[in-house]
């Protein structure tokens, strides 16, 4: 594998690592779909107010997410924002699919370090990726752009962080449409 | 049936679903609050000319599969049948007046005589619940049994008030996901027409048709069943016959003779009716061929709890009624047990039967009558290895020696 396909495995597993432990299913998707590496989807106890086992049923839509993984040395970091180049390609298909289609989307841009030997620990007692791992949605005043060989800045705050603690409350407000909102 | 936002959108309404809005993408549906699953919401796609349409009707029939635990050409063939299936399955019944010279009927007649049919139905459905699926229930088959006959009720789908005609059915879709046990929607999509079968339609004049509902039914069983069914149509203001769904007549239901009356509902001390009746659902479900029929209660009387406190137990050899003695083959223990609401338990795992009364001297007779009714039931020579029956021994006296448990703890 190069370092690209162990960066882009690294990344879907990580994902696929926080949504479980939060609770949130993980379908991995073909390579061929579109774009999409995973989808995220909540789950509800449907017997959380009966005396029974919990039996988990799937609610709303499905949380489309395309990961993008980088090193530290390809991003910058600047005004409490991670600074990244998306190819033009990929900012107009995340504009096609909010644009055309159902499901909301997500870029997950996951940061590895630069120096390989820091990317995974597997010993007997720990088991750590060492990565950070950002969300970022297509701005709604997104416009198409013309050149798809070229790429684009965009400016990812910190805030927008996908952790263990995060995932939950990002994928419930993201897939909940505006009028179940307060 | 071809997956589609309006056959989704249709099968959501007609199962009581709540349209919370929409946006330019999806229709927002939300559980009915009877569904108990709050967080739930089911997006149905609008945009049908999205490219992954297809995607989002099948993330939504997979809610919708997850939730009803039905494959979704089933729950949308259900949804297309839904109305005809209760047609199809509905009683139809017309009320003649006695007099014919008068074409009228108190309302209270006739509301009675559907309060009675509906009873009738409710007993019929706790008693074939119980017989099948009390293996199936570990915890509480009576909170079971009155879930489903509150998901059961029957409904007018038609009605002629000029002639006194009416169909009444029940709505088999609701609440298919909320008992998980096998067979029991199968069971239920055919349970109306099998009262109209096994009770309805009887001809309560023949012999025979007697043996075999007693065969079938104990005693109690029979009451809850049959009693309001005769109170219903034993009514000499009106007269009452099934009808196609047209109300033509197709069969006359005959008034039934007292001594018949009697002779299937015989008079059943009642002190405890409600009580009784539930014990013998969950522990005495004779079937027709005399066999005992149950073995799960053994599993969920041992899991109740049994074994979590200090209960009494005894070793009865023998049990008495008036100048008859029923001998065990061997010892069989009784547990003495009691409720946290203070009511006396009399349990044997080894005969399969459990009984509770309010008080002491009830939770006794009641055991021993229905260690009685199963002996009486299955019948001298039958195959039961712990009922060896000794007759003729004159002595009638307690057989129960022993003082009521402490409840204080």
């Amino acid at each position: 594998m190069t370092d690209n396909d162990i960066k882009e495995a690294l990344s879907r597993a990580a994902l696929d690592l926080i949504a479980s432990r939060s609770g949130i299913k993980c379908y991995q998707t073909g390579s061929q779909d579109n774009g999409v590496d995973c989808r995220l989807q909540l789950v509800v106890n449907r017997n959380v107010n009966r005396n029974s086992p919990p039996r988990f049923v799937d609610s709303g839509s499905p949380l489309a997410v395309q990961m993008k993984a980088t090193t530290e040395k390809q991003v910058s970091r600047k005004n409490g924002n991670i600074v990244y180049r998306i190819e033009n390609k990929t900012y107009n298909d995340l504009l096609h699919e909010r644009e055309n289609n159902h499901q909301p989307w997500i870029l997950g841009l996951f940061i590895l370090p630069d120096d390989p030997g820091q990317w995974l620990t597997f010993t007997e007692d720990v088991f750590q990726v060492t990565r950070h791992l950002y969300y970022w949605t297509i701005p709604d005043d997104a416009t198409w752009l013309e050149n798809e060989n070229s790429r684009k800045t965009i400016y990812i705050p910190e805030g927008n962080s996908l952790s263990v603690e995060s995932i939950f409350e990002v994928v419930t407000r993201l897939i909940t449409p505006k009028i179940f909102q307060p | 049936m071809k997956l589609t936002t309006n056959t989704l959108v249709d099968f959501l309404q007609s199962h009581g679903w709540e349209n919370k809005g929409q946006d330019n993408k999806f229709i927002y549906f939300v559980p009915p609050k009877q569904m108990n699953i709050p967080g739930v919401f089911v997006p149905i796609p609008r945009m049908q000319s999205a490219p992954d349409y297809g995607d989002a009707l099948r993330h939504a029939s997979r809610i919708l599969e997850q939730i009803y635990e039905t494959d979704i050409s089933e729950l949308l063939f259900e949804a297309g049948n839904f109305q005809s299936t209760m047609l199809q399955n509905a009683i139809y019944v017309k009320l003649f007046t006695s007099d014919r010279s008068d074409h009228s009927l108190e309302v209270t007649h006739v509301t009675s005589f559907l309060k009675n049919l509906n009873t009738s139905f409710e007993g019929y459905l706790k008693v074939e619940f119980a017989r099948r699926f009390a293996s199936q229930i570990r915890d509480n088959l009576e909170k079971a049994a009155t879930k489903l006959i509150l998901l059961s009720r029957l409904r007018f789908i038609d009605l002629q008030f000029q002639s006194f005609s009416f169909g009444v059915s029940m709505d088999p879709t609701i609440g298919r996901s909320e008992f998980g046990l096998r067979g029991m929607n199968n069971w239920r999509d055919k349970v109306l027409p099998h009262y109209e079968e096994d009770v309805l339609t009887q001809d309560f004049s023949d012999h025979n048709t007697i043996e075999e509902i007693k065969d079938k039914y104990d005693e109690i069983e029979r009451k809850v069943i049959f009693d309001p069914l005769f109170k219903a149509i034993n009514n000499n203001e009106y007269k009452v016959a099934l009808t196609n769904q047209s109300y033509q007549p197709k069969k006359r239901i005959k008034t039934v003779t007292r001594a018949r009356v009697k002779e299937i509902v015989p008079n059943i001390s009642t002190n405890e009716p409600d009580k009784t009746l539930s014990f013998v659902q969950v522990i005495l479900p004779v079937t027709s061929s005399g066999d005992l029929g149950i073995r799960s209660p053994k599993k969920a009387i041992a899991s109740g709890g049994l074994f979590a406190k200090q209960v009494k137990r005894i070793p009865i050899q023998q049990i008495f009624r008036n100048d008859e003695v029923l001998e065990f083959a061997k010892p069989i223990e009784v547990i003495l047990d009691s409720t946290p609401e203070g009511e006396y338990i009399l349990r044997s795992i080894e005969a399969e039967i459990e009984v509770k009364n309010a008080t002491f001297e009830g939770v006794q007779k009641t055991f021993n009558d229905l260690l009685w009714r199963i002996y009486d039931t299955i019948g001298e020579g039958k195959n039961i290895s712990y009922l060896l029956p000794k007759a003729n021994i004159k002595e009638v006296r307690s057989w129960f020696q022993l003082g009521p448990p402490d409840t204080s703890s």
